[in-house]
């Protein structure tokens, strides 16, 4: 798995591709735990190279989530596959996570544009 | 006249009756390609093809539970540590998953030449498909226990996010494969019994039986979605 990060204004957008399991998911979280203990003021999590997930990567992708939301900074999940996009789905966690369609859709929404439909847990 | 490709194998196996084994000890993402191959393959024959992407990803956590087993057989042996003990498997397991995660390839190496691996069985029902997943290592009660509870979590709760904080495990990582398989089974319209655990004979087999009421069969991929 690589990860990339850019940052954009205050926020910071994260570039992941590849597989995002077992063997990899703690990097993801380490880096977005990296960027929490800073200054960032939103994270934007860009899945488009992301063509596969397992238990791993979902547990990274709440936790990652839990952090964030403790920490009072916004989370975006961008441009997810179809098939980690099914994976939300039947786990019922597509209403859960804030997913947006596109990378401008998350910077938008972290801007104070529409924010992601999310379900309360 | 003997198979040669995937696909005459697999139906080589189906007009025989047999039941098509594939072993393996690394499931990277080469031998899960070729088992989800396989996996479609038998789906498609069962009319249940439009959950392919679906439930691949049943089979990919029970592989690799499978062979995570099997490393920590691995991991416990090098260090000298019984891994039926209470204490030893507490102590075992501070450091077994950043250990083996970081050198996965390694342990993987290592467990191919202690002859541990992962076997799984496909079949053809009458009426859906059987997949087994093996791995030569009985599990210990602990393990089993473990699993009990996750499953008992996942009956308890509508939601991975709800299930999630009650389902972390401290000593083995986040546990949440089992739980995520049987929301995806239940949310797919598979019932309590499609998946079953059984350990003995010197192996542990995990096993979904697959098989959908025929209005799921017939509504094709939206119906089949909950």
């Amino acid at each position: 798995m690589e990860i990339s990060i850019r940052a954009h204004e205050e926020k910071h957008v994260l570039d992941v591709s590849g597989e995002l399991d077992l063997y990899n998911a703690y990097r993801l979280r380490e880096a977005v735990q990296r960027l929490a203990a800073g200054d960032s003021q939103g994270v934007v999590l860009n899945l488009k190279g992301v063509r596969f997930i397992d238990s791993s990567g979902v547990a990274a992708l709440l936790s990652i989530n839990a952090l964030l939301t403790t920490s009072s900074r916004p989370l975006r999940i961008c441009n997810v596959s179809r098939s980690v996009q099914r994976v939300f789905e039947l786990t019922r966690l597509s209403g859960f996570l804030p997913i947006v369609a596109s990378e401008l859709d998350a910077l938008e929404s972290l801007r104070g544009g529409p924010a992601p439909n999310q379900a309360a847990s | 006249m003997k198979p040669k490709g995937l696909w005459e194998s697999v139906y080589y196996s189906v007009v025989t009756g047999q039941t098509l084994t594939v072993t393996t000890s690394r499931y990277r993402p080469a031998e899960r390609a070729h088992i989800d191959r396989i996996f479609g393959a038998y789906l498609r024959l069962a009319g249940m093809g439009h959950l392919h992407t679906n439930l691949t990803y049943c089979v990919h956590e029970l592989v690799a539970n499978a062979r995570k087993a099997n490393t920590k057989r691995v991991y416990f042996h090098e260090r000298g540590l019984d891994i039926r003990d209470p204490e030893q498997y507490a102590q075992g397991m501070q450091g077994f998953k950043s250990d083996t995660v970081a050198d996965i390839d390694a342990f993987l190496a290592r467990q191919k030449k202690a002859g541990l691996n992962v076997k799984i069985d496909f079949s053809l029902l009458p009426s859906g498909v059987s997949v087994m997943v093996r791995n030569n290592a009985e599990l210990t009660e602990a393990e089993h226990a473990r699993i009990r509870d996750k499953l008992a979590i996942a009956a308890r709760h509508q939601c991975l996010a709800d299930a999630f904080p009650r389902s972390e495990d401290g000593l083995e990582g986040a546990g949440l494969g089992i739980v995520m398989m049987s929301f995806m089974l239940r949310n797919l319209g598979f019932g309590t019994d499609t998946f079953q655990l059984t350990s003995g004979d010197g192996e542990t087999r995990a096993s979904l039986t697959l098989r959908l009421p025929p209005e799921r069969l017939a509504a094709g991929p939206q119906g089949a979605s909950a």
